[in-house]
């Protein structure tokens, strides 16, 4: 569809360089309007018509041009610049006929400033990106933005266990196209569920979602590899996110192994700074994940170095009294 | 068409066909699936001529992947994403226009016969000025988004509106634009675009329209349209479910229910492979009246003749198929690297072609390399499996969808048990229907999907025990036989088709109810 609108947007751009129908016709009703008011002027001057007379021809002509303009528009054409030469030729005469006949031709032949159209039919044609306050401010003022006076939404597990048929397929649109891993214990329920629809749309997605843990989990252990010692706060969220991969059950054995020998290591790195001092460099979740992963991998006394912070060096928390 | 025999020459035939096949995305060009039992239906009713309407998403060098069948007399291609002509700026916009804005959105919305005859009337009445791919492309489209939007989605981005409403209706115009091929019976292999085109059919001839539907269109096309990235998201809705905001996601997805309805309105039969599929077109709006089923069915002298995979020696897996994501390899890989932990002479085939989407092949045989598996994985390509199936224990299907496979029937022909997914027919073909009289039992085992370990064990509790083994290929084998034979559904079809031959010979003498739009009907109308 991107193509296809950038396509739509340059053929629309292209066309917009030439002038408007809207324009080519107001030019030309105002040239035809000089020519008339001018024979009327000479009219009056030649026999000496009185200046009521005059203002009625006068007033009948407008009329007549603008009766014929009306009949003779083409849908889609600007009707604003006719409206214009009619009523300055209404108001001053010839006079007003030649100024506006000067008025509309240099509108005419005015450059155009392509690059402000180009970007303007860009956005219309939904081939470029919007920026994230214009893209705010329209969904504010269009009233599409989220309703905050709805319920809280529904644990995506309990739609599983709880909801109707178009909830639950709606629910798994949602997983699969943002994805977080506290979602994974829903899509596994889908994945076992009664209904056969599901369980296939379920299976879709979860194909879709391994593939793109994977990949992150790829990148994840690329970037936990260059993490070392004195960056505990940058180690910890590592490891928690491989946690949250690892936890997900999407993962490929082989994978999972390589996740959780890059956790033991952040864990690892973590920890030997993490009960010093009790700052906030390392906040109260990724404590408690730290705690968890201390605990699971038997390492007792840096668990209660860090439920407990001290002051002391780095290098005396952690190592004795492992398991 | 063309006198070379096999070749697809395009052209709208001038000699009736006994039946114009309908169907989106794939005979002649994709293999496999529904394109195999398409091929199959013109080929076992030699006595009954064909035409073809292909419908695609826009002209490509596509090869044809089937020789056309001699009795094939008419073959035509549909775009459906290459609708509109050149533009016209200076045109007036009709007065119907509101009218027709109106019709398309009771159309695209609720669906039904009365809808498409509604819009084709219209449609009919605006296209007098000009033709329907100008009249896309001209005001008249532009007053009809307008229209349509202001009555659908008034609070949504127009922007996004109005590309998702060229997308939408492209399709539509391009389904009600093309000319028909003049046939006796209208068949259509799915909903969609498809089921359009018939609805149509029967509308403007009055002849019969049937569908047979292999899995649930409109379900597979609602899975597509809640994962795309493709289809933007214009309005917030969070994470509620219950948000009575229209968007565009629910325009695309109303759109193929609505396209449903009409298409099961407009059919006087509507077949399906197996009894669980009932029950969503049932929910989609079929008339539980016009429901039936018949199964795909083998040719069971093929397999007759193969012997059982000796009981002593290296055990033998396979997954027949092409590798694609939908047969979800990846999980059989998966599961053969569990086997291979406690059965390490394992040898697991994957037999199908792996040149449809060699994308995920190769992710497929990297996938193997990972796991250690090389020395029992193996990729045969596409190959006669008659030629394997005497040496395979277990048949292994890890699909995410299906409807009816038909390597589950020629797994048991040759008496091997089979170890599937829960998807499609399986659980109906491996278990046997409810009403199977007398009960048969078990020929398989039934799996959940994307359950590796779960597999795992099936086919480990197979290969373990011969016994249970040969009890449920044999078991499997009485099943196909009494019920899956390619006989019973060559003939199911070929009374089907006479049933409505029939049919449309007294309807053609009776003088056909309603045409609202002929412009575009190429049938012949001296039968």
């Amino acid at each position: 569809m991107t193509a296809h609108a950038s396509l739509a947007a340059s053929q629309t751009v292209e066309a917009s360089t030439s002038p408007a129908p809207g324009n080519r016709t107001a030019t030309i009703l105002a040239a035809r309007l000089i020519v008339a008011e001018s024979a009327l002027l000479g009219v009056v001057l030649l026999l000496h018509l009185p200046a009521l007379a005059w203002l009625i021809a006068h007033l009948g002509l407008v009329g007549a041009f603008g009766r014929s303009a009306w009949h003779s528009r083409s849908p889609g054409s600007d009707q604003g610049q006719i409206g214009l030469v009619l009523l300055a030729v209404a108001v001053a005469g010839p006079v007003g006929a030649v100024l506006v006949t000067v008025a509309v031709l240099r509108t005419r032949f005015e450059r155009a400033h392509p690059e402000l159209l180009a970007a303007w039919y860009e956005r219309i044609a939904l081939a470029g990106d919007i920026d994230d306050v214009t893209r705010l401010a329209d969904t504010v003022a269009m009233g599409r933005a989220l309703q905050t006076t709805q319920d809280v939404p529904r644990a995506f597990s309990a739609v599983m266990s709880e909801g109707t048929l178009a909830d639950r397929q709606t629910a798994l649109g949602l997983i699969a196209r943002q994805f977080s891993p506290s979602y994974a214990p829903a899509l596994r329920a889908a994945l076992v569920g009664g209904e056969p629809l599901i369980r296939v749309q379920a299976a879709a997605v979860a194909v879709k979602i391994r593939a793109e843990i994977k990949t992150s989990l790829r990148a994840a252990l690329h970037e936990a590899a260059r993490l070392g010692a004195g960056q505990a706060s940058a180690c910890a969220q590592a490891s928690l996110a491989l946690r949250q991969s690892i936890d997900t059950g999407l993962l490929d054995d082989d994978d999972k192994v390589a996740g959780e020998a890059a956790v033991v290591r952040l864990v690892g790195l973590a920890s030997a700074v993490a009960g010093i001092p009790a700052d906030d460099s390392i906040d109260h979740p990724l404590r408690e994940h730290l705690a968890s992963e201390l605990l699971r991998q038997g390492k007792f006394a840096a668990f209660r170095a860090l439920r407990q912070p001290v002051t002391a060096p780095p290098s005396q928390v952690g190592e004795a009294g492992d398991v | 068409m063309s006198e070379v025999p096999g070749a697809w020459i395009e052209g709208v035939s001038a000699t009736n066909a006994d039946v114009c096949i309908m169907v989106e995305g794939a005979y002649p060009y994709v293999p496999g699936g529904v394109s195999s039992w398409i091929d199959w239906l013109i080929r076992s009713q030699p006595d009954t001529t064909f035409s073809v309407v292909a419908l695609l998403p826009r002209p490509a060098s596509q090869k044809h992947r089937y020789r056309r069948p001699e009795n094939v007399i008419g073959f035509q291609n549909v775009y459906l994403q290459d609708f509109g002509a050149r533009p016209i700026k200076r045109l007036a916009v009709p007065r119907e226009t509101i009218a027709l804005a109106q019709a398309l959105n009771q159309l695209t919305t609720a669906g039904g016969m009365a809808a498409l005859a509604d819009v084709e009337g219209r449609l009919a009445s605006v296209c007098r000025r000009m033709p329907l791919p100008v009249l896309f492309n001209s005001p008249v489209a532009w007053r009809l988004v307008e229209e349509m939007y202001a009555i659908e989605m008034p609070f949504a981005s127009f922007l996004h509106y109005f590309w998702g409403w060229r997308a939408l209706l492209g399709g539509l115009f391009a389904t009600l634009d093309c000319p028909l091929p003049p046939a006796r019976i209208y068949h259509t292999i799915s909903t969609g675009y498809a089921g359009v085109l018939a609805a149509r059919a029967a509308l403007e001839t009055g002849r019969p329209a049937l569908l047979t539907e292999h899995g649930i269109y409109t379900n597979e096309r609602r899975i597509e349209l809640l994962m795309a990235e493709w289809v933007a998201d214009t309005v917030d809705k969070g994470h509620a479910l219950d948000d009575p905001r229209f968007d565009l996601r629910d325009m695309w997805v109303r759109a193929f229910e609505a396209y449903a309805r009409t298409c099961y309105e407009a059919c006087a039969e509507v077949v399906t492979l197996y009894q669980d599929n009932q029950r969503v077109q049932k929910v989609l709006g079929a008339d539980p009246g016009k429901l039936r089923v018949i199964a795909n069915g083998i040719d069971l002298a093929r397999f007759s003749a193969i012997t059982p995979a000796p009981e002593s020696g290296i055990p033998v897996i396979a997954l027949i198929g092409r590798v694609v994501p939908i047969k979800d390899v990846k999980t059989y890989i998966r599961a053969a690297k569990h086997l291979a932990a406690r059965l390490p002479a394992l040898k697991a085939y994957v037999i199908g072609p792996t040149d449809e989407d060699e994308v995920y092949a190769e992710e497929c045989r990297q996938l193997v390399r990972d796991q250690g598996l090389e020395a029992i994985v193996e990729f045969t390509g596409a190959v006669d499996i008659v030629q394997y199936m005497s040496r395979i224990h277990v048949v292994v299907l890890t699909s995410l969808s299906e409807s009816q496979p038909l390597v589950v029937l020629e797994a048991g022909a040759s008496g091997i048990p089979f170890v599937a997914t829960d998807v499609g027919s399986c659980r109906e073909i491996l278990e046997g229907r409810p009403d199977e009289q007398p009960p048969l039992g078990k020929g398989g085992i039934v799996t959940d999907v994307v359950d590796d370990k779960g597999i795992a064990d099936a086919v480990y509790s197979l290969l373990r025990d011969p016994a249970l083994r040969r009890r449920y290929g044999e078991t499997l084998r009485s099943r196909v036989r009494a019920t899956y034979t390619s006989a019973q559904a060559v003939e199911a079809y070929r009374d089907l088709y006479a049933r409505h031959l029939r049919d449309e010979l007294w309807m053609v003498n009776a003088e056909a109810q309603v045409r609202p739009r002929a412009v575009s009907v190429a049938v012949r109308e001296e039968d």
